[in-house]
């Protein structure tokens, strides 16, 4: 996929196909460039490669969950340390697990798929590469 | 002369005669009551010489008082009206007295008309008549039952006591054989005993029970023996009905006691009493296995030898709770057994007040909840992975008739948009069903993490009212806030907030007819102050949603907060509710330790009331 400089470039990592389709669709739609992936070990070899300007992370998936792929890439380098995830879940942010791990991982918003709309996350995600710049987590 | 000689010789025969007679003769003058000779025995009866006797009146050989009824006697006998006067007290000269029976008869001697009296001394006999008088008196006087049987098995004799306790009449018992009064239980028993009694003439001991008169039953305690001259079995029995009750109630009071030791032994959980100082006097078995401490290390130490595992604060909570308000304490918390390994408990205790409403005793039970936890944490992550299984298949097709309503895939017609409304409407409505169940499951299942922050209440009541924005818009409602001025922030799960405040506008909005009006109203509520009729515990936020809307019913009040209940008047303007919303909300509000309640009027709106404790739950 050729994508013109200025272009932003957002890596999905999701493995239902059909949420992954919508995603994409929606996203190019709103004229950024994607990269895909169905796991948290395509997905963190997807990040190091591409480096991405967003990642919009789903966590149950299978071979490596959201959380550890967001982990190993938090540990990895600066760049990793400080690119904006949007983590995007069925799972409830209320759940002990999840908030110990949004406080240690540092994602810049945690969705509930079925509460937003696609237009509510292309939003976000706009809002995101648009914005001021957040210090790191 | 052979005729004196005759005379001289019945003479000395009658002095002979007069001398050793065994009763004492006297010879009185009836005109001058003048004692004239008196015999042998007469003289030892009085103990006066014989010529001590002629000088004496038969007034002086009677004891004072008793002269006039003597002389009376004497009157009566010289006419010779009676012949023999009964228990005359006769006084000696050493001032004794005895009782004699006096024969008489009238005689004339030397020209005076005498009176023959003979002594005979009764005092033996009398004796034996007033100890038998005795004997009767305490056979009529006893509140034991006494009673004859002669060997038929019948009584001859029963004194007052008998009657009474029995209720029978005397002719009644004596009648029938004693063994039909007896219970039937006993019979056998009772006669054994009387056999054993004829056998051996000991006294014997026993029991039995008797239908009295009127039905009930009494319990006797017999000795009873047998007399073989007189072959008649002496009895006396004690009514021991009120022992025997008494032992029985002691026997089975002693009998639940030791049920209830066994219970609170074997009770798998821990049971700890302890003095109003916390200083252990007993625990059960549970607590040894428990903890790890043995009985002998734990008594006289306080229970902080395997607790003291957490912040400061809880246990001042606690001793604040058992020992100032004397009100029972629940918690779960964390223990440390012997070995070090802590583990989780749930904890109950209560204060043991005396009658002054001092503090006795503490009994404390304590429940190893590892494995409930365990079991609670499975749950959770069941319910977890139930919400992802259930909310990824959703989410497609909201957002695939999200895209086709946006034209996605090509412009639709009216019908096609009508009809990918209602599933893009129908998703939503899922959506929020699944929300709804997953937030019940965690607040039954207690657990799940509740993130008490301190929350912008008024900016979160702001966003809420713009969620039914639309609604709202199309009824023509008329929103307002009511927001007190520097309202503090109450500590709450930030989740729960919002749900609590979601279901109470959501509901005003959806029960009231267009151009009604809802106000929400943020007010701080201190301690002890009472609003609405209910008196804020802790320093609150008051939240309150007021609408014109159709009002709950008197009948319903006490059921709007059950799961899956509706009002009718409710279900008729909305079909489509759950009737989960306001259970949902008040356990979600009994969570964060506040309260729920209304005022309602049908047809002219209600007020509901939600108490948020600033400190949190």
């Amino acid at each position: 996929m050729t994508t013109a400089p200025d272009m932003k470039k957002v890596l999905v990592v999701e493995d239902d196909e059909p949420t992954l389709t919508a995603l994409r669709t929606a996203l190019l739609g709103a004229g950024l460039a994607v990269i895909e992936a169905e796991n948290g070990i395509g997905g963190l070899t997807m990040a190091l490669t591409e480096r991405p300007d967003l990642i919009l992370l789903d966590i149950l998936m299978p071979l490596m969950d959201g959380w550890d792929m967001l982990k190993q890439l938090r540990e990895k380098d600066d760049w990793g340390k400080c690119v904006p995830v949007v983590i995007l879940t069925n799972l409830s942010a209320d759940e002990d697990e999840q908030i110990r791990h949004i406080a240690e991982l540092g994602p810049s918003f945690f969705l509930v798929k079925a509460d937003w709309k696609l237009e509510g996350i292309v939003d976000k995600v706009l809002e995101l590469l648009n914005g001021e710049k957040v210090p790191c987590p | 002369m052979p005729d004196t000689t005759d005379a001289l010789e019945k003479e000395e025969m009658f002095r002979v005669i007069f001398d050793n007679a065994l009763d004492g003769v006297i010879l009185a003058d009836i005109g001058t009551k003048r004692l004239l000779v008196g015999n042998k025995t007469m003289c030892a009866m009085l103990g006066y010489r014989r010529d001590e006797i002629s000088g004496l009146s038969v007034t002086n050989i009677h004891p004072e008082h008793d002269v006039p009824y003597v002389l009376d006697q004497f009157e009566k006998q010289a006419k010779g009206e009676i012949l023999l006067a009964k228990d005359i007290p006769v006084l000696r000269k050493d001032g004794s007295v005895f009782f004699a029976d006096v024969n008489s008869s009238v005689v004339t001697t030397g020209g005076k008309r005498c009176l023959l009296g003979i002594f005979r001394d009764i005092t033996d006999r009398r004796g034996a008549e007033i100890e038998r008088e005795q004997y009767f008196r305490f056979f009529q006087i006893s509140t034991d039952i006494m009673v004859i049987a002669d060997p038929q098995g019948c009584f001859k004799k029963v004194n007052p006591a008998c009657l009474q306790v029995l209720g029978y009449s005397e002719e009644e018992l004596l009648t029938k054989p004693f063994i039909d009064f007896v219970h039937p239980d006993d019979r056998q028993m009772t006669r054994d005993e009387m056999a054993r009694q004829i056998r051996t003439g000991a006294s014997h001991d026993f029991e039995n029970r008797y239908v009295c008169k009127d039905g009930t039953l009494l319990w006797l305690s017999w000795r009873a023996t047998h007399d073989e001259g007189e072959k008649v079995t002496y009895a006396t029995a004690r009514d021991i009905t009120e022992r025997k009750r008494e032992e029985r109630a002691l026997r089975e009071s002693a009998e639940e006691l030791k049920k209830f030791k066994m219970a609170v032994e074997a009770a798998s959980d821990q049971i700890i009493l302890t003095d109003s100082e916390g200083t252990i006097i007993y625990v059960n078995k549970g607590a040894e296995s428990f903890t790890g401490y043995s009985r002998e290390e734990v008594i006289g130490k306080k229970a902080s030898l395997w607790g003291g595992q957490m912040p400061k604060g809880f246990y001042e909570e606690m001793w604040k709770a058992i020992r100032e308000d004397k009100k029972p304490f629940s918690a779960e918390l964390v223990n440390r057994r012997k070995d070090g390994v802590p583990y989780d408990a749930e904890i109950h205790i209560s204060p043991v007040l005396d009658d002054a409403g001092a503090v006795r005793y503490f009994i404390g039970v304590e429940r190893d909840i590892t494995k409930a936890k365990e079991v609670d944490t499975a749950k959770s992550e069941f319910i977890s992975l139930a919400s992802h299984q259930m909310r990824t298949p959703l989410t497609a097709v909201n957002w695939y008739s999200e895209m086709l309503l946006n034209g996605d895939a090509g412009e639709l017609n009216a019908k096609q948009k009508e009809y990918f409304q209602a599933i893009y409407t129908a998703g939503q409505q899922m959506n929020e069903i699944i929300k709804t169940f997953l937030h019940i499951l965690r607040l039954e299942a207690g657990s799940g993490a509740m993130n008490a922050i301190p929350v912008d209440l008024v900016g979160m009541v702001q966003s809420t009212v713009e969620e039914s924005k639309l609604t709202i818009d199309k009824k023509h409602l008329h929103v307002s806030e009511q927001i007190q001025d520097a309202l503090p922030l109450p500590k709450i799960d930030p989740e729960l907030a919002h749900v609590i405040l979601q279901n109470l506008i959501s509901n005003a909005v959806k029960y009231t007819p267009e151009n009604g009006g809802v106000t929400v109203s943020l007010e701080k509520v201190v301690q002890g102050s009472t609003v609405a009729g209910k008196t804020a515990e802790a320093d609150s936020v008051l939240v309150s949603v007021h609408d014109t809307g159709i009002g709950i019913a008197e009948a319903d009040r006490d059921k709007i907060s059950t799961k899956f209940f509706r009002a009718e008047n409710a279900k008729t303007w909305d079909p489509n509710g759950n009737g989960l919303g306001l259970y949902m909300t008040d356990r979600m509000i009994r969570t964060a330790r506040g309260a729920l309640w209304f005022s309602s009027r049908v047809g002219e709106g209600t007020t509901f009331y939600a108490l948020l404790p600033i400190g949190g739950g």
